[in-house]
């Protein structure tokens, strides 16, 4: 048979389709039954219909469209005969494919009235106000169709071919209609000046102005009253507040009047470390953060001033990692925690498995740091303990904007070869000049703390204490920096210099960049044994 | 907490801008509805700085807090100040480690911009 005997709109969708978009419609098992069973299938037309034989079952393609697809055997949805028809045609078209419309597609259409119908008005509104806050979706229009990705709590990939456009699309979803499809459309009409999404009036939620308001107005209390008249109850008032807001979906201001509170709260018990000006940078951290989100349309995607909530991670699939180091925290706003860091070579960039909890809660339970980083686990089968120096595959898993990996129950993770080294850093102007432009683009964002390998110098020098610091001079003049600020702070000191006593030839040092005072310093993790290949924590026991 | 004495390294805009620091942290100690003689002096004095006159806005809000404003305005005021003068001092901090000890003057220079 030839295209020719076809319709011109059936042929031009034949022509477009493309085996993922089977593969959305149908499964990846049925394509492929559908190719081995598709060499044994006679094909022919009737009428401008495409009829094949096959296992003794008759299909046939009545229109445009997997919808016009039928099959006499007893499925009555998607099978392999009708996938083997499918395969055939597409066969046919490859080799005399028919012309593509050269006429805009109807993404593109610059009215967007019929477009809205056809996606669903419902889903139209829901995908604008995912763009206004940021979503970001992958779209590229290739010559057939537009085909993108859109990651909500999952990724889901979507086809609309050129000619017969969104009635025949299809989505990994599986619904007919959806936002997937909505978002990749209006994500493609905004690379093409034809949607803006800061020109819809869209606005925060109720729930998330009234969350901000309130946050606004308990600072403009603390700021007309002052720090040492705020009540107990007021301070708690801050609290109940965070709350509130996280329910909104703003977890960084949350985090950070939650942080703000207790600081306030350590402060009017007289502990050293909450200094006046410790509590003036939280407190315009906050301030700007609340202006930024409360500004129309917001500073930036309202996504990134929100914070990473569990809907703003991201599903990730095929990452490859290199577990470095882990180190146990306490902050001085009351969080206790172990963090493992990982490193992606594809990507260049650093990740993080994070277990914490407040330390009154971790107290009650008997929950500990060490007792996490003994015995809780990233998946099944993966301790804590175990990841330094593994190398493993993400099969699929979740992200959140700033780097920490999820372990939701459908995580997937393989176990590949050991042996494999983050980079080393060696050239100490670079990594300057690259802290320093990184820092200085985003005033909102926390100071940059960089997880990065170094070689310890043969000659190292003894370690001093300086106005309440601990500081190691090492290669760049670069220091290991610790602040002897608390009972924690002095254990990690004494377990980096036990680590020191035993160095091996050619050890590295794993810690965090920073910076204090105008200085680039490096938070000490741990270090690495070349010999041994072993990751030593200055933080937590092997 | 800076690791090294701050006046070593850059003395003009570094003493300024704890100037700045220790007379916001006074004002949020006692809040704009009584700072107090001592804070509205510290305030005073650093309006009228040599280093604050390229900063009319700053110049304002300090003036703001001084003046008969309603209280909310000032808490706002207050806020806004210690939002400006830290993101400055964040800015300071990395030019200080971008460029040295020069960037110091430069940030005194009204063609420096803190945004």
């Amino acid at each position: 048979m030839t295209l020719a005997e076809l319709s011109p709109e059936l042929a031009a969708w034949l022509t477009e389709l493309d085996e993922s978009a089977i593969i959305d419609w149908a499964n990846r098992g049925l394509l492929r039954r559908g190719h081995k069973a598709s060499d044994a299938a006679a094909l022919s037309c009737s009428s401008g219909v495409p009829t094949q034989r096959l296992e003794g079952h008759t299909q046939k393609l009545t229109g445009v469209g997997f919808a016009q697809l039928e099959c006499s055997c007893p499925a009555t949805g998607p099978c392999h005969h009708r996938v083997a028809l499918l395969i055939g045609l597409m066969a046919v078209a490859q080799t005399q494919p028919a012309a593509v419309s050269t006429r805009l597609p109807e993404w593109l259409e610059p009215d967007s009235e019929r477009l809205d119908r056809r996606l669903g008005p419902a889903h139209v509104r829901r995908a604008q106000r995912l763009l206004w806050e940021g979503i970001a979706a992958s779209v590229t229009m290739e010559l057939n169709a537009l085909v993108g990705t859109v990651t909500l709590e999952r990724s889901f990939r979507v086809w609309v071919p050129r000619t017969s456009g969104l009635a025949h699309s299809t989505c990994s979803c599986g619904a007919e209609r959806c936002v997937h499809r909505a978002v990749v459309v209006y994500s493609m009409r905004r690379q093409h000046g034809l949607f803006d999404a800061a020109a819809t009036g869209l606005t925060l939620k109720p729930e998330q102005v009234e969350a901000v308001a309130s946050l606004r107005q308990w600072l403009l209390v603390l700021a007309a009253s002052g720090r040492s008249a705020l009540t107990p109850p007021q301070i708690e008032r801050g609290e109940a507040l965070a709350v509130a807001a996280r329910q909104a979906g703003l977890s960084l201001p949350a985090t950070l009047v939650e942080g703000l509170s207790h600081l306030l709260r350590e402060r009017a018990a007289g502990r050293d470390f909450a200094t006046g000006e410790l509590l003036n940078a939280r407190l315009a951290r906050t301030w700007l953060l609340l202006r930024a989100i409360g500004s129309r349309p917001p500073a930036r995607p309202l996504l990134q001033l929100a914070g990473s909530g569990r809907a703003s991670y991201q599903e990730v699939l095929g990452l490859e990692l290199i577990a470095a180091g882990a180190e146990g925290w306490r902050t001085a706003t009351g969080q206790e925690g172990v963090t493992v860091h990982l490193y992606a070579p594809v990507e260049e960039r650093w990740y993080r498995i994070t277990s914490s909890r407040k330390r009154a809660a971790a107290a009650a339970s008997e929950w500990s740091a060490e007792s996490a980083w003994k015995r809780e686990y990233w998946v099944a089968g993966l301790a804590l303990h175990e990841l330094p120096g593994s190398r493993v595959l993400l099969e699929r898993g979740w992200v959140s904007l700033d780097g920490r990996l999820s372990a939701r129950d459908d995580t997937r993770v393989v176990r590949l070869a050991q042996g494999a080294l983050p980079p080393v850093t060696r050239d100490f102007n670079e990594l300057r000049r690259r802290f320093v432009a990184a820092a200085a683009t985003e005033p909102l964002a926390p100071a940059p703390r960089w997880p990065l390998l170094l070689q310890i110098p043969p000659d190292i020098n003894a370690a001093l204490v300086e106005n309440q610091w601990w500081r190691l001079p090492l290669a760049g003049g670069f220091c290991a920096a610790i602040p002897l600020d608390s009972a924690f702070n002095g254990e990690k000191r004494r377990g980096f210099e036990s680590l020191l006593d035993s160095l091996s030839a050619d050890a590295l040092l794993f810690g965090r960049l920073f910076t204090m005072g105008g200085e680039l310093l490096i938070d000490p993790i741990g270090i690495y044994q070349p010999e041994e290949g072993a990751w030593r924590s200055a933080t937590l026991k092997p | 907490m800076a690791l090294r004495n701050t006046e070593t390294v850059t003395p003009a805009v570094a003493v300024w801008l704890a100037e700045w620091r220790s007379a916001l942290t006074l004002w949020l100690e006692a809040g704009v509805s009584a700072p107090g003689a001592r804070a509205r002096e510290a305030l005073g004095r650093l309006i009228e700085h040599p280093g604050s006159t390229h900063w009319p806005e700053l110049r304002a809000l300090g003036g703001c807090l001084l003046g008969e404003a309603d209280l909310t305005s000032r808490a706002a005021a207050l806020l806004d100040l210690i939002t400006w003068v830290e993101t400055a001092a964040w800015h300071f901090e990395l030019a200080r480690l971008d460029k040295g000890e020069e960037t110091g003057e430069r940030l005194l220079s009204s063609d420096y911009h803190c945004e």
